[in-house]
């Protein structure tokens, strides 16, 4: 113990009189540390995500599959579940989220969210608890308030200013509803994507709507739950008329474990991974370089009677002290670093990065890469140094420099660190070029101006909808409004038995395969709206046609007619036998609003078929199906397009007051916006990783150079004396740190190789592999390398041969 | 009920891919998605999808999922 403390104040007072070594060596391994600790909070979060419910793995999604619909009543069913108590001790229901959009506004703030509408008991089946406020009860459905629960996450969006939002009225599709609560993430129910939680109106009756979450008695297993559901689910197929095997009552678990490892991921942990693993070949080379500097005090000891082991103790005793201090430092960083992630993770990589969580377990991982780098930093170069002879120590100082073994030594981890650091820089490289790419990427028109609208109306099944007389309706509502310039209605469908038919130049009918082919019904405002140019033939004119006319894009015109003016052919949107009426082309359009690789996830398409529009006649009709009529409209704003979104809800929903609306930027319609600030959030995160670890690089091949210029000291100043010039002084350094940093750009391209592709997903189509690119940053790093070497180089051209020989 | 899944129809916005999902199911009908690769986009991506997404349905419940969803009269 009493050797442990002398230990321990040996290493205070070391670092102490070494404080810039100190310095670098605890930023290093504090950044290093705090990078892995954060992104191991976000993967932490992926993999075990934070849940408030209590006892989750007891609680259910009751799911009923089969035709039962229409012929068992909601009550009858509410009734029949009830009867299974013995089972569950909770029942309550929940319905809406994903589609169910509504718009919600507080003061100047506004947002456009999911809500669900749920049982006054769901929370407490769900055994979840208020972040702030309280959570529905009977009296609240009772009382006719109608109040509503927000997520923490709304909360912030509405109240950013820390603003309490508990009994403060918001506003939900223009009507106001008082603010009782406020839930976790942890706590969100039935998914990450609902912001507003509210009860089913006052005059619902509760007891006849089925209920769809159910939490299982304590001991009672899903398969024994499932088979006495089964008993249920027989009587629902008699009173349905159905086969007892078509109709199944099936419990989904409410919080699933749906994390998978994707390669963005092990990019992700490879790069931290790698900065750390950098730091530590740093430290490793610095602290060994301090070691054999260190000889003669270290030969000393041994000469007056320390053991290998003592001196192994007190090398590992320093580490140790520099790791420690690197974890409180490192741990500070990673709190910061957790909040700043969090304020800049978009939605739109939800898939691959949330908001990171602070557990036991990051403070566990944050000690083992601590250990780790004890064991690196300080172990190996430990036992390297204690196993010098130390008279061959006291020796060597009398001679002309540093042997050349220690120097290959350095060399070895230098190369590792160029090579991590290389593989890391390319990656940045690539993830920055895309950022740049899509930032640059333009849709050939203005987008600022135009909102996109979504409307989900429902209808009763087989109620025939006349396109013309929609669009009118809708049309001159949304015209009437002061700020719309333009407007268009416009609807998507599929080609009939997945081809279109033409008629060749020669008069005859050919059938055109087209699987991934939408086209898009529209009103003749379309382009107008859009402001896209009409190259060849004429716009839609302004009424009905006699027939229905088609106007296709540039591609689409080289396809379908390669030697002839499509102006004036005829086209069928179906096979050469469906019965859809032939459409007559009226024009071409320059390029279509959705170009090619800008918008929308890139799948597998028809080569070169890529827009079609269809003017459609008076008489053209859609049949519409119960809940499922959607049609979109896009509007051009006068001014203030933010606007826009709030004033096309409430406009839509006034002539349908029962559609489900969503309405965006065009932009954030298009997904434009979240790929954009998908791209540029993964290039930041790289970016700093890869500066991170240049940095490092740059600063292990300095102290490296700086030390081997300092233990040549001798040898140079013989040199000097014997004639040789600044150059040759400087080229003597040079070599040998070029011959380095050359070995390690060729582990680097051979890493870069190999693990490029764990970025495919943030590439454009594929491109992840760019040797031209590869080479620039190979050659800036080595560019950076020299430079590093330099520094220390040109210094020792200064060396004085006559105080070089005298030092000793 | 048959495992055989059986395509139904084709949509081109993630909104629709998540109405029809839900209107299917809430009739008792599970469907699953083709061809929809959130990718960079994420999972709560609503708009629209170049090359359409495919809704798949078991095949005993074809039919009955087809007078859910609207058809173009020809």
């Amino acid at each position: 113990m009493r050797l442990a403390r002398q230990d321990l104040r040996l290493a205070v007072r070391s670092f102490t009189r070494h404080r810039s070594f100190t310095a670098v060596a605890v930023l290093s391994l504090g950044l290093a540390i705090a990078l892995n600790a954060t992104m191991y909070s976000v993967i932490d979060a992926l993999v075990n995500p934070q849940i408030d419910m209590q006892a989750p793995e007891r609680l259910y999604r009751l799911i009923i599959w089969g035709d039962y619909k229409g012929k068992v009543d909601n009550a009858t069913r509410a009734s029949m579940l009830r009867t299974g108590m013995g089972l569950y001790e909770g029942l309550a229901s929940s319905s809406g989220g994903g589609f169910n959009t509504i718009g919600v506004e507080h003061g100047r703030r506004y947002a456009q969210v999911a809500r669900s509408v749920v049982s006054p008991n769901l929370f407490a089946v769900l055994g979840v608890h208020a972040m702030a406020g309280r959570l529905f009860s009977d009296a609240d459905f009772v009382g006719g308030a109608q109040p509503v629960v927000i997520s923490d996450r709304l909360a912030g969006t509405l109240f950013p200013d820390d603003e309490s939002p508990v009994g403060v009225p918001i506003s939900i599709d223009g009507t106001k509803h008082v603010v009782l609560g406020v839930l976790g993430r942890g706590a969100n129910f039935p998914g990450d994507h609902v912001d507003v939680w509210t009860l089913p109106p006052p005059t619902t009756q509760l007891s006849a709507i089925p209920s769809n979450v159910v939490r299982l008695r304590k001991g009672i297993a899903k398969a024994d739950a499932e088979r006495a559901l089964s008993v249920l689910s027989a009587r629902m197929a008699m009173l349905s008329g159905e086969s007892p095997k078509d109709v199944r009552i099936q419990l989904k678990p409410s919080v699933e474990g749906q994390f998978h490892y994707v390669r963005f991921h092990y990019a992700l942990i490879g790069a931290v991974v790698a900065v750390l693993l950098i730091a530590c070949a740093n430290l490793a080379n610095l602290q060994l370089a301090r070691g054999i500097g260190r000889s003669r005090e270290l030969a000393l000891r041994a000469a007056l009677g320390a053991s290998r082991r003592d001196i192994v103790v007190q090398l590992l005793v320093e580490s140790a002290v520099l790791a420690g201090v690197g974890l409180a430092l490192g741990l500070l960083l990673t709190f910061w670093g957790t909040h700043v992630l969090e304020s800049r993770i978009p939605p739109s990589v939800a898939e691959y990065v949330i908001a990171p969580q602070t557990s036991w377990r990051v403070l566990v991982f944050a000690m083992i890469a601590c250990v780790v780098c004890v064991i690196l930093v300080g172990l190996l170069p430990a036992i390297h140094v204690s196993r010098v002879d130390p008279n061959v120590l006291l020796k060597a100082g009398a001679g002309t420099g540093a042997n050349k073994k220690n120097r290959r030594q350095y060399g070895v981890m230098v190369v590792a660190e160029i090579g991590l650091s290389l593989a890391l820089l390319s990656a940045a490289a690539i993830v920055v070029r895309t950022a740049f790419q899509v930032r640059q990427v333009h849709v050939g028109y203005d987008l600022a101006p135009l909102t996109d609208t979504w409307v989900y109306r429902p209808a009763l099944k087989d109620t025939v909808v006349r396109h013309v007389a929609l669009a009118n309706e809708v049309l001159s509502t949304v015209r009437a409004l002061p700020n719309v310039a333009e407007a268009a209605l416009y609807r998507f469908r599929s080609v009939v038995r997945n081809a279109v038919t033409v008629i060749d130049d020669a008069g005859a009918s050919i059938e055109i395969p087209a699987p991934a082919v939408g086209y898009r019904i529209v009103t003749p405002s379309y382009f107008k709206t859009f402001g896209l140019p009409i190259v060849k033939g004429r716009d839609f004119l302004d009424g009905v046609p006699a027939e229905p006319e088609v106007i296709v894009d540039k591609a689409t015109a080289r396809a379908l007619w390669p030697n002839s003016n499509p102006v004036g052919a005829r086209i069928k949107l179906g096979d050469f036998s469906s019965t859809v009426p032939w459409a007559r082309v009226v024009g071409v359009v320059g390029a279509s609003e959705r170009p090619d690789g800008v918008v929308g996830p890139a799948l597998t398409r028809t080569p070169d078929i890529r827009a079609i529009y269809y003017l459609p006649v008076a008489s053209d009709s859609t049949r519409t199906a119960a809940r499922n009529f959607v049609y979109q409209v896009v509007t051009r704003a006068k001014s203030d397009p933010q606007r826009m979104p709030v004033e096309m809800l409430a406009s839509i929903r006034q002539l349908h007051p029962d559609a489900y609306v969503s309405s965006h930027s065009m932009e954030e319609s298009l997904g434009i916006l979240r790929r954009r600030q998908s791209h540029d959030f993964v290039a930041s995160t790289f970016m700093v990783f890869a500066a991170l670890a240049v940095s490092l690089a740059a600063l292990g091949i300095y102290g490296i150079v700086a030390h081997s210029v300092a233990e040549r000291t001798r040898e140079l100043g013989v040199r000097i004396a014997l004639g040789a010039s600044a150059r040759d002084v400087v080229g003597v350094i040079l070599r040998e740190g070029n011959a380095v940093a050359l070995a390690g750009v060729a582990v680097g391209l051979y890493l870069t190789k190999n693990t490029v592709a764990w970025l495919h997903a943030f590439s454009v189509e594929g491109d992840e592999y760019d040797a031209p690119l590869f080479a620039a940053m190979a050659l800036a790093l080595f560019l950076v390398a020299v430079l590093s070497a330099l520094i220390p180089a040109l210094r020792a051209t200064r060396i004085d041969p006559v105080e070089s020989l005298r030092s000793e | 009920m048959s495992e055989q899944w059986a395509l139904l129809t084709k949509v081109f916005s993630g909104l629709e891919v998540d109405t029809l999902r839900a209107t299917l199911e809430e009739e008792g009908i599970p469907a699953l998605v083709r061809g929809f690769g959130v990718g960079m986009f994420g999972g709560g991506f609503q708009g629209p999808i170049n090359d359409g997404a495919e809704i798949l349905v078991p095949e005993s419940a074809l039919e009955r999922a087809r007078n859910l969803i609207p058809e173009l009269d020809e």
